[in-house]
């Protein structure tokens, strides 16, 4: 009984948590890529792209009625012609991700930058998102 | 084969997609470690295995939504004689690690004149 209950809670927790944030519907997109945590602060949403060798010029990013939209391509770049594969693992080619953000934001202040592969975008949640201290008199 | 993989724990990290190139001088690899930089990295070449390892240490309690685990990456390579190890090279950028495993001098093409 006590561990329907916590799995329960977990659900709905689990729930909770994708309500916020969530990878829109399956169909959208290919695949996972790219990988994309989201985590929220008291007066903002950061979301954390893993994007290797993918120049930032090359991601096109966009907001529009609640979806985040990171737009790009991973291209290969092979040196030289004198250097051939001995085995591939990474993946190259176009990629689309749309991203459901549930917590009305700032459409006009979000900013984005890229450091070690890792696509950063920074979504200010809107005056009437944030939580407010009520003061007791 | 001059580059060879060792199992890796996968359960306590993350193994990186890696690509491996060859030509007449070295080997080449190009391993995925996004959100790594220079000094989260952590590369030993010791008794003919190459081992990559990378970390960044990053507040994890604010995670509302999750693709990926924390950055915690390791993996690991036998590497043959054929390789001078001394000579192992590492550079990162943009969250990828390039290793270059220049080939011993022994291994190398040579071209033989014909007198």
């Amino acid at each position: 009984m006590l561990v329907n209950n916590l799995i329960r809670e977990m659900d709905q927790m689990r729930k909770n948590f994708h309500s916020l944030v969530s990878g829109e519907d399956r169909c959208y997109h290919q695949d996972d890529y790219p990988l994309t945590n989201v985590m929220e602060k008291e007066d903002e949403l950061i979301i954390h792209s893993l994007l290797p060798g993918v120049d930032p010029k090359d991601v096109e990013i966009t907001y529009e009625d609640g979806i985040l939209t990171l737009k790009g391509e991973r291209k290969k770049n092979l040196e030289e012609d004198t250097t051939h594969y001995v085995r591939q693992e990474r993946s190259y080619g176009p990629f689309e991700k749309r991203l459901k953000v549930r917590v009305p934001v700032e459409a006009d202040s979000i900013k984005a930058h890229y450091q070690d592969g890792v696509l950063k975008v920074i979504l200010k949640k809107s005056e009437k998102a944030k939580p407010v201290k009520i003061k007791i008199n | 084969m001059d580059v060879q993989e060792v199992q890796t724990e996968s359960q306590k990290y993350i193994v990186p997609d890696v690509d491996t190139y060859e030509n007449d001088n070295e080997y080449i690899l190009k391993v995925d470690m996004p959100g790594v930089g220079k000094d989260g990295l952590e590369i030993v070449v010791e008794e003919n295995t190459l081992e990559i390892k990378g970390q960044v240490e990053q507040a994890e309690d604010d995670v509302v939504y999750r693709e990926f685990n924390p950055y915690n990456y390791k993996r690991s390579f036998k590497i043959g004689r054929n390789i001078d190890q001394e000579k192992v090279h590492a550079s990162v950028e943009q969250g990828i690690l390039t290793l270059t495993l220049p080939k011993a001098e022994a291994v190398k093409p040579r071209r033989i004149e014909i007198e």
